[in-house]
């Protein structure tokens, strides 16, 4: 597959200013790509560049096979651009505007009326055809250009910051918005400073920094390079015979199992500044677990009946289990693995088999500003 | 949504069946009607130009009555003629002084209020865009000259105003107006603001308008008295040809001072495009030629007018300089 989006060295300089240091991105089409970095990173940058709206001071960018520099007028037509900054015209109504834009890309008047019923129809402005598009609030606004970059039917779309100066409705509106986008098979470049609003809407991110792309590529693969080990959360349910030692000691042992860590689940749940203390992660790691079982603690709950029938059988271990249950804290423990998702599934069983009393077992999967930050601090150090 | 996937793609390049608008066709009428609107939409535009032949009116009938009050000893005077300079004279100045304004917003607008990114990214081409700019800005300026044209008929009927001369008034004017406006539009394109750029369009309008004629003036009686102190004879006629040639030149780039000399000779009954004056400094100082200073002065603003307007699209490319915001770096 051609890629749509192209860039080789792509360097620009505000005089002494290197805002973008030689530049290398592939985008296939088809993908959902969320340019990431701080303020200041350089993605509106790149993103005019691309729109053929600033020239490169080196390097080279196509867009859809088409050079931004010296085919502009292809690439306009593969292209649609939504600029993080932009104004409406006065004295229009909603559907002059588009009417003016599908007339800019020289759609003749009787393929327009339909076109512009159906994008707003799209957008959620039906009801604001006939009225003024400088009366239209911040969100809608933002709607209306998107829809105004639908109407030439491109199969770029750029957006820099859509989400930026909306409120959290309308940015679940336009993130919605974005997804749908992605399901016509539209490629879309959408650019934020805030890591959490893209991980759920793209399928590729680039991180950029100082006008230098960090990592570019499939979410998942990203995070996969970032963890170099999977990171897999097992919770034991109390048991005063083993020890901490005894319960390291038997995963330690267990093939592809890096490191152990144990901590006491139901002292964390009684001393709450304990997991403040805690590093990111973890700490968010830990909250998601805890909410479930703050309340009632469903190891201080009568245990056998809880577990399965082949594990529990009703036998005189379990009631002892249950009796050391109300004495000694449950267990999180903390397993980091090398391998696969098979293998995963045979290190359930050995905990299993190696008598540990598992009640809960799962991957933490590390998010993207985890891998944010990874990455950036491996580019300072 | 059928009607975006597959529907609108097909179209640029490709002649729509039926024997539809071509997209270049939808394009430049997309374009002007977006600027018309935003220039004619609404009462104001009606109500100016209410106002402006009403104040016309007003102003043709107390020259009408001056005229008659200073004929009135000699009954047979036409008074066509004050009249229809007057009427002129005003519209020339109101050309000179609407023309830039109305076109220095037209590029620096569209990136005040940063619409012009969007108009950039679309195929539109920048000769389209600037043309139907200066066009929408220029049609209204237009509008007010040819409403005038009923009161100059009045002129005609008052008698000792030839047809000729009202052509050549309107021609004048009409150079005036692309004159004026592709001045502003040029200064539209290359400064950021819309003030900035009038500010700087009623400068350059001024020049011709104001400076020369003072610069002018102030240029010859330095120079009669130089040559008259330094040589006792009268210059020899080659200088005296070639001062004559350039002041003539010089003077004729001044609307009101070429229109004037226009009338001076028709009042003197020469060709009001070409003639030759005979031994003009003096027995066998030979023969000058003489081209109607209203000819020169239409030619001359005409040429300036294209090489403003392709100034104006050099200026107005969005890849310009640093791009956006030039000297205030971004924050964002
Ligand atoms: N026109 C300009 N002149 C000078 N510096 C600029 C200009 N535009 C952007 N910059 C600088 O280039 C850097 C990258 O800017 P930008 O691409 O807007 O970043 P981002 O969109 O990632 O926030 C910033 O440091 C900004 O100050
Ligand atoms: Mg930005």
């Amino acid at each position: 597959m051609t890629p749509i989006v192209e860039t080789r060295g792509l360097t620009k300089s505000y005089g002494p200013f290197q805002a973008l240091e030689a530049l290398n991105l592939t985008i296939e089409p088809g993908v959902v790509f969320g340019f990431i970095g701080p303020n200041g990173a350089g993605k509106t940058t790149s993103m005019r560049i691309l729109a053929t709206l600033l020239e490169p001071t080196a390097g080279e960018a196509w867009v859809g096979g088409y050079s931004v520099t010296r085919e502009s007028r292809g690439v306009r037509q593969v292209l649609g651009y939504m600029p993080d900054n932009f104004g409406v015209y006065d004295n229009m109504k909603v559907w002059e505007y588009l009417d003016f834009f599908a007339s800019a890309y020289g759609l003749p008047r009787s393929r327009r009326l339909g076109l512009i019923d159906d994008l707003l129809a799209l957008v959620d402005l039906s009801e604001k055809r006939d009225g003024y598009v400088e009366a239209l609030s911040r969100g809608m606004k933002q709607r209306l250009c998107l829809a105004r970059t639908l109407v030439h039917d491109p199969q770029l779309l750029i957006l820099d910051e859509p989400a930026s100066g909306l409120d959290p409705r309308a940015r679940v509106e336009l993130r919605a918005l974005l997804r749908q986008l992605g399901a016509l098979g539209k490629t879309v470049i959408v650019s934020s400073h805030i890591l959490t609003e893209m991980a759920d809407i793209c399928d590729h991110v680039g991180i950029i920094e100082r006008g230098r792309l960090l990592a570019s590529g499939p979410i998942e693969e990203l995070l996969r390079q970032v963890q170099t080990s999977r990171s897999v959360l097992v919770r034991l349910i109390a048991d005063a015979r083993l020890g901490d030692e005894a319960v390291a000691e038997r995963v330690r042992t267990i093939p592809g199992v890096l490191g152990v860590e144990i901590e006491p689940l139901a002292a964390t749940l009684r001393g709450a500044p304990a997991v403040v203390a805690m590093e990111g992660t973890r700490a968010r790691a830990l909250s998601q677990i805890i909410p479930g079982e703050a309340g009632a603690p469903p190891h201080l709950q009568p245990v056998p009946s809880a577990l399965p029938p082949e594990i529990a059988g009703g036998s005189a271990t379990d009631q002892r289990l249950a009796a050391a249950a109300s004495a000694a804290p449950a267990r999180l423990v903390r397993i980091d693995f090398d391998g696969d998702d098979y293998r995963l599934y045979q290190l359930l069983g050995e905990l299993l088999t190696r008598g540990l009393p598992v009640y809960g077992f799962t991957e933490e999967v590390g998010d993207l500003e985890d891998a944010f930050m990874r990455i950036t601090r491996g580019m300072v150090a | 949504m059928t009607a975006m996937t597959a529907d609108t793609a097909a179209s640029p390049g490709a002649t729509p069946p039926g024997g539809e608008e071509s997209p270049r066709w939808n394009r430049a009428q997309g374009m002007l009607a977006k600027e018309l609107r935003g220039r004619m939409r609404g009462p104001r535009a009606f109500v100016v130009l209410s106002f402006y032949l009403l104040f016309l009116a007003g102003f043709t009938l107390l020259i009408y009555f001056l005229a008659k009050l200073s004929a009135a000893s000699d009954p047979t005077t036409p008074i066509g003629k004050p009249v229809f300079l007057g009427l002129v004279a005003f519209q020339l100045g109101l050309v000179c002084f609407l023309a830039p304004s109305f076109t220095a917003g037209v590029i620096s607008g569209e990136r005040e209020r940063q619409t012009y990114d969007l108009l950039m990214t679309t195929p539109l081409s920048l000769m389209l865009i600037v043309a139907a700019k200066l066009f929408a800005a220029l049609a209204y300026v237009f509008l007010l000259i040819i409403a005038a044209l009923p009161l100059l008929a009045i002129s005609l009927f008052l008698g000792g105003v030839a047809p000729e001369e009202v052509a050549i008034a309107f021609l004048m004017l009409f150079a005036s107006a692309l004159l004026f406006g592709t001045i502003g539009l040029c200064f539209s394109a290359w400064v950021r603001s819309t003030i900035g750029a009038a500010a700087l369009a009623y400068g350059a309008m001024l020049v011709p308008v104001v400076a020369l004629p003072i610069v002018a003036a102030t240029g010859f009686s330095f120079l009669a008295a130089i040559l008259s102190g330094s040589n006792s004879n009268n210059p020899s006629p080659t200088v005296s040809a070639a001062i004559f040639y350039l002041g003539g030149f010089i003077l004729s780039l001044n609307p009101f001072i070429a229109g004037g000399l226009t009338e001076a000779i028709i009042y003197s009954n020469e060709s009001l495009f070409f003639f030759t004056i005979s031994n003009p400094f003096g027995s066998g100082s030979g023969t000058v030629f003489v081209i109607g200073p209203w000819i020169i002065y239409t030619v001359t603003a005409l040429i300036a007018t294209v090489f403003f307007f392709l100034l104006s699209l050099r200026l107005a490319r969005p890849t310009r300089g640093g791009g956006r915001r030039r000297g205030t770096p971004a924050q964002s």
